[in-house]
């Protein structure tokens, strides 16, 4: 009899304290959810939008950072070429991490061809930032290849002082991060002058303003070794691509480089063609010349194009995979009427908003497009 | 592994789920895996030293206990046979060998946390650089020193049989919860508790869990919080003068308060888990009305620690007695009685100043107190004359919280020496307390890193452990009424032994409803996920660059 009522007091109280551990896990969720944080700025829309694609229905994907994000519009690569990719860029993406993107995009998407952009190839682990792997993890479904990421972000970082949470915890519940967001002085202002296209970021604020760069002459001799965990990242992105069917392309887009900046993106351009993948480089002054850019009015500061230089890129770039990589022409095909709409709305949005700020930039832009 | 990581949380988890699915004969055994495994991964390197103290302290110990025993048993089989004179010389003769003994032990005991806390910092005051590269100090070096001295002390006074187990005497000193900040356990009160298998009691995890949540609160969302504060001043000495140097002397208190508290909080809820009743170290210390009583409820076990083997020790010692009666020929009887008593008051100061270092500013740390204290003694009937002529009747609340109040303060400036970064800084806070402050208030509020938010979530959850210490206070006093003691200091000596649990509370909280009790844990459990100040810090700024 006493047995009998021990038995039914345990499985009283072992009820109760899982009932209490479930609402305990409730909360946590809950607010994991509600503080959890996405930076808005750079990548919160690109990645939600991106798995919010029609399955398979993406054929380039461009990886990289901002410069990537404002580079190639594409919009306009679909509305001329039919080129129908997608950015999946963030703000100073890790490049240690562009394997796991890779195999993010490989989930929903089966495209015809990557491309990555080099110069995050050129950051030594000192230069990584905890925030732009926020920009990414943040964003990222929680899955084995998140948990793969965090690992190798973590001990990538490993020994610098760059702010990477060393557990790695932060990246997998980022309520450890972001619980103390309930404090309003504590909350990030959000820019409310930034439009995404496919990937493409159009930020209004800064993409229509010319800036003079003075770019170094270059030059194939001038080699200078990156940092070792960079190499072995960029090695086992490499071994990484061997295996998988879609084709990669690596660019460097046209910027002003200093001389140390175009000794490393040499040295990573020769890891890469010797492992039998193209770099596509446009440090060379003739290469930019060839795009049709010019140092005074194509780009808004000294590492990004502005949108009459990104429309010159775009024009390049697409025909060239269209030619080079087989990417096909979907224009006419009714799965593709979203990167139409994006299009539509780009025109619209040049007319209505953009350009009433910025009338040298459309007569510049105008001058392009005829 | 920090206490407040989820690392130590999944730790305990993983300790508990193994130990309650041990044979209780064998439970033993998990709680010393794990204490070692513990201490291995936090200080693997200094290793050693706990092992020697733990070995050396055991067969110290079980030699003086054997030697005892043998003395009383030879006196008694043969007493018929000796002579009164001869048993005494018997007696003496065991009474050196085990003095030896205890001599030679304490020696190394002592000797291993002098060097290594001490030592070396006094070769470099004086110039002298014998050790090249950083010294490592132990974890818990001078909890788990103080522990074993006081068992070996105890079982020299006959107060208890030695030990017969090393491996078991060895989770005794190295008891994983309490190996960081304690409280410093007596071996007649814990080692039964953890020898013996505990079987599986809802309660006690409930328990448990209802006071490391508790801990996790002032930790988390107090102390951290005010700690950014209190941080800014003591480093940046040198920038500041008046209002903020006040607060910050005045919140260190707090923090300092709620760290420690919270600290030992959560290591005796982590043992309550396995139903292991640690002794409370703190009983509201800011409730009370003089410096001695604040060093009655502050830090318990270490205040009795040096109470029985310090301050009895020297002031009942023959030499001192002698001394206090020469005092009372010079200094009249009252000042004479009380000699032996300020003797001991600075010895036993000394050692809690110097229980955090040995820099110059720690030793002014005790003899500040002792001083304090032997003043407020030898002024004791002018006080009570003042307040006469006052008109103030000495039972009046607002006396009493002004008493309070005047406690507080005089701890806090004490504590601008335990603090401060040296001797210069803490003499420089002192001399600035009195200069006003120039920059203006809005600057010196803007470099404290606390908003205004901060400061509104600091003052609720300060008023929140307000209002439970006022309840827990009531409650005590009330348990004490029942049970014949009388509330103050005097009994404040029974209550290592019995009522140092926070029994009182836990029964208020039971008779509370389920709806109740859940949705005050709820609560609590909320505001420490939201206001603790814990994981990789957030700060705004990086999320507003915009230049990428």
């Amino acid at each position: 009899m006493a047995r009998r009522k021990g038995k039914k007091l345990f499985t009283k109280n072992a009820l109760k304290a899982l009932l209490f551990l479930c609402i305990i896990a409730a909360i946590t969720l809950f607010f994991n959810h509600v503080l959890g944080f996405a930076d808005a700025e750079h990548t919160e829309t690109i990645m939600n939008e991106f798995y919010e694609q029609e399955e398979n229905s993406v054929d380039v994907i461009y990886f990289g950072s901002s410069a990537t994000q404002r580079a190639f519009v594409q919009p306009v690569a679909f509305h001329n070429d039919g080129i129908a990719g997608y950015s999946l860029a963030c703000g100073s993406q890790p490049f240690v991490l562009t394997k796991y993107i890779m195999e993010e995009a490989l989930k929903t998407q089966k495209p015809k061809l990557f491309i990555v952009e080099v110069r995050g190839a050129c950051k030594p682990p000192e230069e990584l930032w905890d925030v732009a792997v926020r920009r990414l993890l943040d964003n990222m479904k929680l899955s084995s290849t998140k948990i793969d990421a965090v690992r190798d972000v973590v001990e990538y970082a490993e020994g610098t002082d760059t702010g990477i949470d060393e557990t790695g915890l932060s990246y997998i519940f980022p309520l450890l991060k972001y619980h103390g967001r309930w404090n309003p002085s504590k909350q990030p202002k959000y820019f409310t002058n930034i439009d995404y296209y496919k990937g493409y970021t159009m930020d209004w604020g800064v993409c229509f303003k010319c800036t003079e760069i003075h770019p170094l002459v270059y030059t194939e001799d001038n080699i200078m070794p990156i940092h070792e965990k960079t190499e072995k990242a960029l090695i086992e992105l490499l071994d990484y691509c061997d295996t998988i069917d879609t084709k990669v392309l690596f660019v460097v887009s046209p910027y002003e480089a200093s001389e140390k900046g175009m000794g490393k993106i040499n040295y990573a351009k020769n890891i890469i063609e010797s492992r039998g993948y193209e770099v596509l480089n446009f440090l060379p002054a003739e290469q930019r010349e060839m795009l049709g850019l010019n140092d005074k009015d194509s780009y808004y500061n000294r590492e990004h194009l502005n949108y009459n230089g990104s429309l010159m890129y775009t024009d390049y770039l697409s025909k060239y995979i269209k030619e080079n990589y087989g990417v096909p022409d979907r224009r006419g095909d009714s799965k593709y009427d979203s990167w139409e709409e994006q299009y539509d709305r780009l025109v619209e949005n040049l007319d209505t908003r953009y350009f009433v700020n910025y009338i040298d930039m459309m007569e510049i832009v105008n001058q392009v497009r005829r | 592994m920090a206490f407040t990581s989820l690392a130590f949380l999944i730790f305990v988890t993983a300790v508990v789920i193994v130990y309650y699915l041990t044979p209780d004969r064998h439970k033993w055994i998990v709680l010393l895996l794990a204490s070692y495994g513990y201490y291995l991964q936090a200080s693997a390197k200094s290793f050693a030293f706990i092992l020697v103290t733990t070995v050396v302290t055991f067969y110290g110990a079980k030699y003086i206990d054997r030697e005892d025993k043998a003395q009383k048993a030879y006196a008694k089989a043969h007493k018929a046979e000796l002579s009164r004179d001869e048993r005494k010389a018997l007696k003496e003769a065991a009474n050196k060998k085990k003095k030896r003994i205890l001599t030679l032990v304490l020696v190394i005991d002592f000797g291993i946390l002098i060097v290594l806390k001490y030592f070396r910092y006094y070769l470099e005051v004086l110039g002298i650089g014998l050790f090249k590269g950083d010294i490592l100090i132990p974890l818990g070096i001078s909890f788990y020193t103080f522990q074993t001295t006081a068992y070996l002390i105890d079982v020299y006074r006959s107060k208890y049989d030695a030990d017969t187990d090393l491996a078991k005497f060895a989770l005794f000193v190295s008891f994983f919860p309490q190996i960081i900040q304690g409280p410093i356990a007596r071996h007649d009160q814990l080692a039964k508790q953890l020898y013996e298998g505990h079987p599986f009691r809802y309660a006690n995890l409930a328990h448990g869990s209802q006071l490391m949540l508790w801990g996790f609160f002032k930790k988390l969302v107090i102390a951290d919080r005010i700690g950014l504060l209190v941080g800014e001043v003591f480093t940046d000495w040198d920038q500041y003068t008046g209002w903020p140097v006040i607060l910050a002397a005045l919140c260190y208190s707090i923090q300092l308060y709620m760290d420690f508290s919270g600290g030992v909080d959560i290591a005796r809820g982590v043992a309550q888990l396995m139903g292991i009743d640690m002794t409370r170290n703190f009983r509201r210390p800011y409730f009370g009305d003089s410096l001695e009583e604040f060093w009655h409820r502050w830090h318990i076990s270490l205040s009795f620690w040096t109470r029985d083997y310090i301050f009895f020790t020297v002031a009942l010692s023959k030499p001192i007695g002698n001394l206090g009666k020469k005092a009372r020929k010079i200094f009249g009887d009252r000042i004479g009685k009380m000699v032996p008593v300020f003797i001991g008051n600075y010895l036993v100061f000394l050692c809690i100043g110097m229980w955090q270092g040995g820099e110059l500013q720690n030793v002014c740390y005790g003899l500040y107190n002792a001083t304090v204290i032997c003043l407020a003694d030898i002024l004791e009937p002018y006080f009570v004359k003042w307040l006469k002529v006052l008109h103030i009747n000495p039972s009046n609340k607002a006396w009493m919280a002004f008493k309070m109040i005047r406690t507080y303060c005089i701890v806090s400036f004490g504590r601008i020496f335990s603090n401060g970064k040296s001797f210069k800084a803490s003499i420089h806070m002192i001399k600035s307390l009195f200069i006003p402050y120039t920059g203006g208030f809005m600057n010196a509020y803007k470099e404290f890193a606390l908003t205004k938010y901060d400061y509104l979530v600091l003052a609720v959850a300060i008023f929140v452990v307000f209002l439970v210490s006022v309840k827990q206070e009531k409650l005590y006093n009330a348990k004490q009424a029942a049970s014949g003691g009388g509330g103050g200091i005097i009994e404040m000596a029974g209550d290592e032994e019995g009522a140092g649990t926070d029994a009182e509370m836990r029964e208020y909280l039971d008779k509370k409803s389920l709806a109740v009790r859940w949705g005050l844990y709820i609560l609590l459990f909320t505001a420490v996920l939201l206001f603790g100040i814990y994981g990789p810090s957030y700060d705004p700024a990086v999320f507003i660059y915009r230049e990428f």
